[in-house]
């Protein structure tokens, strides 16, 4: 009931004006303004603490989210080996149905088609290669056995097994993809840049990458400038199109972690406005935070017992110009193609690669092919050689005539890459149209689940930084700007207070400092000049980070603002056990 | 002769204590009086319609029947704490305490807290016969109930009960039919109204939503909170939150039946049965929460209040019934005396039903939702209430009246709290009438009531502990007008 409601109703009664009820209201706030110089405040601060024992504090992907970006991308899981999942990627894209194949975009369809291609199903028209057609039609024998025979391979096998191809995409497109050879972390002594190496062939996968769903990994190894200090530089043109859904039991992801802290901030003061703000204590506990010992102090539920990424598409670029096949043997021992001057993730560049370790494989070796039927002196029609180094000659018999000229002599790969090139931009692609999409689903990651989880496990425990913020994350209770603050060492009622460390500084929600550590003279004065220091880094509950100084009722101290403002603190009777008063006055 | 009111008046006076678990015990500050002191339940006047239906029978000419009253009081308390108190400023969730963070000046009696309770009362009743000394209509309107007490915002009760201010009201329509020429039946339907506000210090060390919030994830810490917790995690300055319930409004229906028969012409046995009635106060309330502790400190982990937490508010318990047996016998041609037995049953009032409703209070990965129910366990006694009267009348024009009674007390000692300071009491009280004219008796009534103190030491959770007082006068007149 409203006062005036109630003095009616009393009124009627002819009752006590005592009767009435006063609603619960909020008392009125403290003065906020900035504090003039000479002006006083006082202002009262609580040590309270809430000790708990594993605290479990569990994060799925939308709590993970919530997380500065910042930690999560310095929170390091493990380096997924590339290898498998990309293997896995050709050997479900080559295993597409025809149907499924064909609805796909043309440039997919073709490269469908050319990683399927086998001397059986090549087709040479529009290349060099045609030539072979007019030979075999010459001495009756057809082009793909004589394709087959060079290649060393069955007619129906394919032209490129996938292994190789896997080989040449992992060492030409993952492996010089900028963030793939290094990840963030924490700076440290040893990385002072904090950028860590990562293996060839590994991508690294964070926790960023866990919250996101995996969809970071196509924004990290999508385009990416060679020299992160130079963004308009020349840029990598990325791998990853597009990953979503790192397979997830019922429940979905979740990690749990366990903490033995006091869990609430301290309270310290806001010099400037002489207002109370929170300091994260989790930062200052981290020595007995965790306890290693306990297999319990992180725990990782929800991943699929076969981890698998939902949805991936990869991608090869195409050059925008031309990269004539080469046409002859030196310089050796490439030849004179422009392709080996390309980048080495073009998809050109990748196809004649991939041509190259094709040939190291094919044993140096000639076939002979006579026409066929029964001739009374048999000749040697056709000779088709292939050398230790590739070249490829195809010579004739003179007097075999054909209605074309036949191949030129050219490396292995040149000619393969003449062929590639055609196929992949049938359908009508200009150049630089023909940019590979591969696009998959539910491709096994081939790491086990347990090794994942022990990878999480056994990095975050090596990274106290790492710990240190997702700590401070779960809890997340810094409040303000506090210049100093109040803490009771544990099992004692002694009153300390303590200057601000760069880490207390408040963080964003990106998990960067909202403002920079600018305190010229940290600690505590005896005198308004600054002149005598009276704190110290003595180590107090393990820590001797901050400057720190006992105070009892009566004590005196000055200090000095990140702006240059000195205050003087007054330590005025305790309230109770826990509180502090204290007097801020603005000196300058 | 003078009579208290049915205890039903004592029961919106819970109220005050019933968000703290210790909440209020019976018959704490009945108005003395429904009707003037010579009203009761072999009496036939207007006041019959609250005391037994059937007495109003006898009434052979319309009569007017009201008055008024003033309720004063005093309310002490002096807490014992006989438990071992954390200290106020500390946040420990469990026992055992550490040496260092108990209270050691947290022991023994506190000094006394006093209320002194000032509130009026009053009564009209209208009683109109249809067929003489055959059936008889009344209605009437009173309030049994009219309670304020204030004690020191900061005083050792206030867990208990800071401000409470309760007025409950019946308006009751009643027939009586002469069934045979010694005896009535009447019976008699009540709406019965009841306004109350009160605040206090809610522990929320008590509230098996914060034990449960508290121990489940992804807080996950075991703890000795709810309703039962020991005293070393109560009261705690972290966990005192001022809470007040005001505009609280309750709407109830209950009804009463009696007989009055006559053996001789010099004896009147009346036997009353007052049904209970299911009460809801339904009002708003506001709960300061303005603490960083429930604003910021835990709020990753879903801890977040908005500091100040208003919503709907409702009180639910049920009346108790009660059955009264009385007797009156008319000794000489001027004097009489007559008496009455009550009993109630307050054990039908095993706990009280509190239930907030706010989306402010919901904390969902604390498992809060916006409506926190809080059920809170009272196991009252029955109790028993004799009175004896002795009426002389000094001439035809002027009569003097005498009483005296004792009630017993509902509250057991695990559930007392200074909300309803209960123990036993006796009754004393004077009254006087005088026939102004043929149509119209002028009553004066003085009546007192006092309280064994009662010391407490066996309080659940030594909430309650402690030494309770009370004394209640009472100072009215009634006019009575016969057409």
């Amino acid at each position: 009931m409203t006062r005036k409601r109630c003095f009616a109703l009393l009124a009627l009664l002819g009752a006590s004006a005592a009767a009435c009820v006063e609603p619960v209201t909020l008392s009125p706030p403290p003065p906020e303004g900035e504090l003039a110089v000479g002006e006083s405040r006082e202002i009262t601060l609580r040590y309270l603490r809430l000790d708990v024992e594993d605290f479990a504090q569990s994060l799925g992907p939308e709590e993970l989210r919530r997380l500065p970006r910042k930690t999560l991308e310095e929170t390091w899981l493990l380096d997924m080996d590339l290898r498998p999942l990309v293997a896995n990627a050709l050997d479900r894209f080559t295993r597409l149905p025809e149907e499924e194949a064909k609805a796909l975009p043309q440039p997919a369809w073709n490269m469908f088609a050319l990683l399927n291609m086998t001397p059986a199903s090549a087709r040479l028209e529009g290349t060099s290669l045609a030539g072979l057609s007019a030979v075999g039609e010459a001495v009756g024998i057809s082009p793909s056995r004589i394709l087959a025979d060079l290649a060393s391979v069955g007619p129906n096998e394919p032209l490129a097994p996938r292994s190789i191809v896997t080989d040449v995409v992992v060492d030409q497109v993952i492996a010089t993809h900028p963030r793939a050879r290094v990840r963030r972390g924490p700076v440290t002594a040893d990385h002072p840049e904090g950028l860590y190496k990562v293996e060839k062939g590994k991508i690294a996968l964070t926790l960023y990458d866990v919250a996101t769903d995996l969809a970071s990994l196509s924004e990290r190894f999508g385009r990416a400038p060679l020299d992160p200090a130079r963004p308009e530089g020349p840029a990598h043109p990325g791998f990853l199109l597009s990953a979503s859904g790192l397979s997830t039991a019922d429940g979905g992801f979740r990690m749990t972690v366990r903490l033995d802290v006091n869990a609430l901030p301290y309270r310290g003061v806001e010099a400037s406005h002489a207002r109370v703000a929170s300091v994260n204590s989790i930062g200052g506990q981290m020595g007995r935070a965790f306890d290693f010992k306990d297999p319990r102090w992180l725990e990782v539920q929800g991943l699929a017992e076969d981890l698998a990424i939902r949805e991936m598409t990869m991608t090869i670029a195409e050059d925008p110009t031309y990269l004539a096949p080469g046409t002859r043997r030196d310089p050796r021992p490439l030849g004179n193609s422009p392709v080996w001057n390309a980048a080495p993730w073009s998809e050109e560049r990748v196809l004649a690669e991939t041509g190259r370790r094709l040939a190291k494989h094919i044993p140096p070796h000639c076939t002979t092919y006579s026409p066929a039927g029964e001739v009374s002196d048999p000749f040697e029609a056709v000779r088709v050689c292939i050398d230790g180094e590739g070249w490829v000659q195809i010579e004739l018999d003179p007097s075999v005539i054909l209605t074309g000229p036949p191949p030129r002599p050219s490396y292995y790969w040149d000619m393969l890459l003449e062929v590639a090139e055609a196929r992949m931009h049938d359908g009508g692609l200009a150049e630089g149209a023909a940019n590979v999409v591969m696009p998959v689903r539910d491709v096994s990651v081939g790491v086990r689940t347990e090794e994942v989880v022990a990878r999480i496990r056994e990095n975050i425990e090596e990274s106290p930084a790492t710990l240190r913020e997702m700590a401070e994350a779960l809890t997340q209770n810094t409040r303000g700007d506090a210049d100093f603050f109040y803490v009771q060492p544990e099992g004692s009622a002694e009153d300390w207070l303590y200057f601000v460390a760069p880490e207390d500084i408040r963080k964003d929600a990106e998990g960067k400092a909202v403002r920079p550590y600018a305190y010229t003279s940290p600690g505590f004065f005896a005198d308004p000049a600054l002149t005598r220091k009276v704190s110290s880094r003595v180590e107090i509950d393990g820590d001797t980070t901050h400057e720190k100084v006992r105070i009892e009722p009566g004590d005196r101290l000055y200090m000095r603002d990140a702006e240059g403002r000195v205050f003087e603190i007054v330590a005025e009777e305790k309230p109770s056990l826990h509180r502090l008063a204290l007097v801020v006055t603005r000196a300058s | 002769m003078s009579r208290r009111p049915l205890r039903i008046a004592s029961l919106p006076f819970v109220f005050g204590a019933l968000l703290a678990s210790q909440s209020a015990g019976a018959s704490g500050l009945d108005a003395p009086l429904v009707g003037s002191g010579q009203s009761g339940p072999t009496i036939s006047d207007g006041a019959a319609i609250h005391w037994n239906p059937a007495a109003l029978a006898d009434i052979d000419r319309p009569e007017l029947f009201g008055g008024v009253g003033l309720v004063a009081g005093r309310v002490g308390y002096r807490r014992e704490r006989r438990g071992t108190y954390q200290t106020p400023d500390s946040l420990r969730l469990r026992g055992p305490m550490p040496v260092g963070e108990t209270a050691p000046d947290k022991r023994g009696f506190s000094g006394e807290v006093v209320a002194t309770p000032l509130a009026p009362t009053g009564d009209l009743f209208f009683a109109w016969p249809l067929a003489r000394r055959r059936l008889v209509l009344g209605l009437g309107a009173y309030v049994p109930y009219a309670a304020a007490l204030d004690f020191p915002k900061n005083g050792p009760q206030a867990w208990q009960l800071q401000q409470a201010f309760i007025v409950a009201s019946y308006v009751t329509a009643s027939a009586a039919v002469r069934v045979l020429p010694n005896l009535s039946f009447g019976a008699g339907v009540s709406y019965v109204g009841g306004l109350a506000s009160l605040s206090k210090k809610q522990d929320f060390a008590e509230l098996p939503e914060f034990q449960r919030a508290f121990s489940d994830p992804p807080i996950g810490q075991p703890n000795d909170f709810g309703p039962n917790a020991p005293s070393y995690v109560r009261e705690l300055d972290v966990l005192s939150r001022p809470i007040s319930i005001t505009n609280a409004l309750s709407h109830g229906i209950s009804f009463n039946i009696g007989l009055l028969y006559l053996p001789t012409t010099d004896v009147r046995l009346a036997l009353v049965y007052q049904h209970g009635a299911q009460m809801r106060y339904r009002g708003r309330f506001a709960l300061d929460m303005n603490d960083p502790f429930f604003t910021q400190d835990l709020a990753a982990q879903g801890l977040r209040y908005p500091p100040l937490v208003e919503g709907d508010a409702e009180l639910a318990f049920r009346l108790p019934k009660r059955i009264t047996a009385g007797a009156s016998y008319q000794a000489t041609r001027s004097f009489r005396v007559d008496g009455f037995v009550q009993y109630v049953t307050y054990s039908d009032v095993d706990a009280f039903v509190v239930t907030t409703r706010s989306p402010s209070l919901a904390q969902p990965k604390l498992g809060i939702g916006p409506s926190v129910r809080a059920i809170l366990p009272r196991a009252w006694n029955d109790t028993v209430w004799v009175e004896a009267s002795g009426r002389f009348a000094i001439s035809q024009l002027f009569t003097m009246s005498a009483t005296m009674g004792y009630q017993s007390p509902a509250s057991p000692e695990q559930t007392i709290d200074v909300g309803s300071p209960d123990g036993h009491r006796f009754v004393g009280g004077l009254g006087a009438v005088v026939r102004a004219t043929q149509w119209l008796d002028l009553h004066a009534d003085a009546r007192a009531q006092g309280m064994l103190p009662r010391t407490v030491t066996t309080s659940r959770s030594d909430v309650g502990n402690g030494r309770y007082t009370m004394a209640i006068g009472y100072l009215g007149g009634h006019a009575k007008a016969r057409f």
